[in-house]
């Protein structure tokens, strides 16, 4: 039995702009397990990203619990939820969001400066991180002097230099030929195979092969979540 | 932080650029205005501050005034009478005339005679302010000084023994002054007797009594009891005098209003040019700080990773502000216009330079301090 990472019990997320009530995810349970490579899909606007969100600890659910290896995080403060995301969860998104002033490795060795690791340590594991990534060559290249993929293991090397046992990825392939998709896509399946949780948010079918799980959402409900042996069969 | 804050800087050159400049002109606009404003302020105080003074010194006037360059006479007997007062060591006549000075080719100016007591000299100049000569030449008859930065305004050459007329009566320069120039007419010093002679002056009138007290006498009972047994005369601390000089000068003449509202509006201008484009640059990195948030960094990491880039921008637009204002300093000195930048000047200045850098990044940290995490989704 695999290690429940995350679990969401009754979450829901309402946002309020001046009349107007916009329920983005309701009455929403789910279990999020180490080792599983999970797709969360739907359509625009279904709430996929407001789950990926609340799954983050990026914001607050309206009400409900969310529990963080077995950690309640929805009473925590602003401060105590970035702690969680800087040691517990590595984030890869859609536009890379790599610093743009800082190099590749600077950009890698940020979490750890936030951790206030040792500079010497931070570098090594960076350094590290981009080896694995196959861009230690191309370490001292600002964002702009990366391609799309590239900056996308970049992005990649930058999340899982804590060795967070989480990964959580916005449309990860969005920006990407279908290559270079393919190429990020083996790296975060191998990395659930590692026995991390990697979450993508993603509306490319193309995906699902990779999946372990598939998670449909759908006007703010979670609809359906199904393995992918049930998938394909 | 500092190494994060620099590489932000250096990114968004172009804002970064004009952020510097905008620090560089409010800082160097400041300074340089407060610097001329300190120059004058002590033009208007130099007939205290050249005279030959101690801490047991008071000077007498009459009361109707507050500014010692507009002085109405007194009479001379008030300097025997004063001596005669309980705390008094000594007292001395000064006189101060106007004259109109000619010199041998055909230019003219107006000055101010200043005569006091030989050997004493109690008006000065002081030794620190003597450029040529001797204090104790200008005992001899028909001698009086000169003040070496007036030579271009009078567009004259000054040397010593030069021959000039004051007043049509002919007189020689025999001690030629340095930094002790006048506020208004220019400054000439001689004995009482000279500036009788050649202001036309009745003896039995003087412009300050000048007293010495005892040492160990309070000054301010001397003083109270100057001003309770001589109603017209007004008995001063010399320093006060000064200071009461100065602010007479600046209201009368509304200087301070108007190097005020200059420095004022440097700063205002300053503080807004800097805040909105820090501003500006923060929303074109608005991403990198949301990106901040969501991967873990907490909120008041990026304010002040802000704050630290403020903080390099006013040290680099005050270095440079200063280089500008020192060179500034250099260039006018030989003018005559001696601007001071002393420690604490400097220290306001960097003060006030962190404080318009700072401030004007407020408008940046509110915007970012509210940037959701959640927004790089």
């Amino acid at each position: 039995m695999q290690e429940t990472v995350i679990s969401l019990k009754g979450v829901n997320k309402i946002y309020k702009t001046g009349d107007t009530t916009i329920t983005a995810l309701d009455s929403t349970d789910l279990e999020l397990k180490k080792g599983e490579l999970t797709l969360i899909m739907g359509p625009s606007g279904s709430g996929k990203t407001t789950l990926l969100s609340i799954i983050g600890c990026v914001i607050y659910p309206t009400a409900g619990e969310v529990f963080f290896l077995d950690r309640k995080v929805t009473d925590l403060k602003e401060n105590e939820l970035a702690a969680i995301r800087l040691g517990q969860i590595g984030f890869v998104f859609q536009q890379f969001n790599l610093l743009e002033p800082l190099n590749a490795l600077e950009n890698v060795m940020q979490p750890m400066v936030l951790q206030q690791l040792p500079k010497a340590e931070a570098r090594q594991r960076a350094k590290d991180a981009l080896e694995k990534v196959g861009l230690l060559d191309r370490m001292y290249n600002l964002p702009k002097k990366l391609s799309g993929g590239q900056k996308q293991r970049v992005a990649i090397a930058r999340a899982l230099v804590t060795n967070p046992p989480i990964v959580l990825c916005d449309e990860p392939t969005a920006s990407l030929d279908a290559r270079s998709a393919a190429v990020i896509m083996e790296e975060l399946k191998a990395l659930a195979e590692e026995g991390k949780a990697v979450i993508i948010v993603t509306h490319d079918l193309r995906l699902r092969k990779f999946a372990d799980r598939i998670i449909y959402v759908e006007e703010g409900k979670v609809s359906n979540t199904i393995s992918n042996e049930e998938e394909y069969k | 932080m500092i190494l994060l804050a620099w590489k932000f800087i250096k990114f968004d050159r172009s804002k970064s650029i004009g952020i510097v400049t905008a620090i560089v002109i409010s800082i160097f606009l400041i300074g340089q205005q407060l610097g001329l404003l300190g120059f004058l302020m002590g033009l208007m105080g130099n007939l205290v501050s050249n005279a030959n003074l101690t801490d047991r010194d008071i000077w007498v006037i009459e009361n109707q005034t507050e500014n010692v360059n507009v002085l109405n006479r007194i009479d001379q007997r008030y300097v025997q009478e004063i001596r005669s007062i309980k705390g008094v060591e000594q007292t001395y006549p000064i006189v101060i005339v106007s004259c109109q000075a000619s010199f041998l080719d055909g230019k003219t100016a107006g000055v101010n005679l200043i005569g006091s007591e030989a050997p004493v000299f109690i008006t000065g100049p002081t030794q620190d302010r003597i450029f040529e000569g001797r204090l104790a030449d200008l005992a001899t008859p028909e001698a009086v000084s000169a003040e070496f930065f007036n030579a271009s305004s009078w567009k004259t050459e000054l040397f010593l023994n030069k021959p000039i007329e004051l007043n049509g009566k002919s007189a020689r320069i025999k001690l030629i002054t340095k930094k002790a120039q006048a506020f208004g007419g220019d400054f000439m010093y001689t004995t009482i007797e000279n500036a009788r002679f050649y202001g036309n002056l009745d003896p039995s009138t003087v412009s300050i009594v000048s007293v010495r007290l005892a040492p160990g006498v309070d000054k301010m009972e001397v003083i109270e009891r100057i001003n309770s047994l001589y109603p017209k005369l007004r008995a001063w601390d010399v320093e006060k005098l000064r200071n009461s000089t100065v602010k007479e000068i600046l209201i009368s003449s509304n200087m301070g209003m108007s190097f005020g509202t200059l420095v004022v509006f440097a700063m205002i201008s300053g503080f807004f040019i800097i805040g909105l484009t820090l501003y500006s640059s923060a929303l074109d990195r608005i991403k990198d700080y949301g990106t901040l948030k969501a991967i873990g960094a907490k909120k008041g990491y990026v304010n002040r990773l802000i704050v630290t880039q403020a903080f390099l921008y006013a040290v680099f637009g005050f270095v440079i502000a200063m280089l500008l204002l020192l060179g500034f300093q250099q260039g006018v000195k030989n003018s005559g216009l001696f601007i001071n930048f002393s420690l604490p000047f400097v220290a306001f200045l960097f003060g006030l330079t962190l404080l318009i850098s700072i401030g004007g990044s407020l408008f940046a940290v509110r915007k970012i301090s509210r940037l959701e995490p959640a927004s790089v989704f």
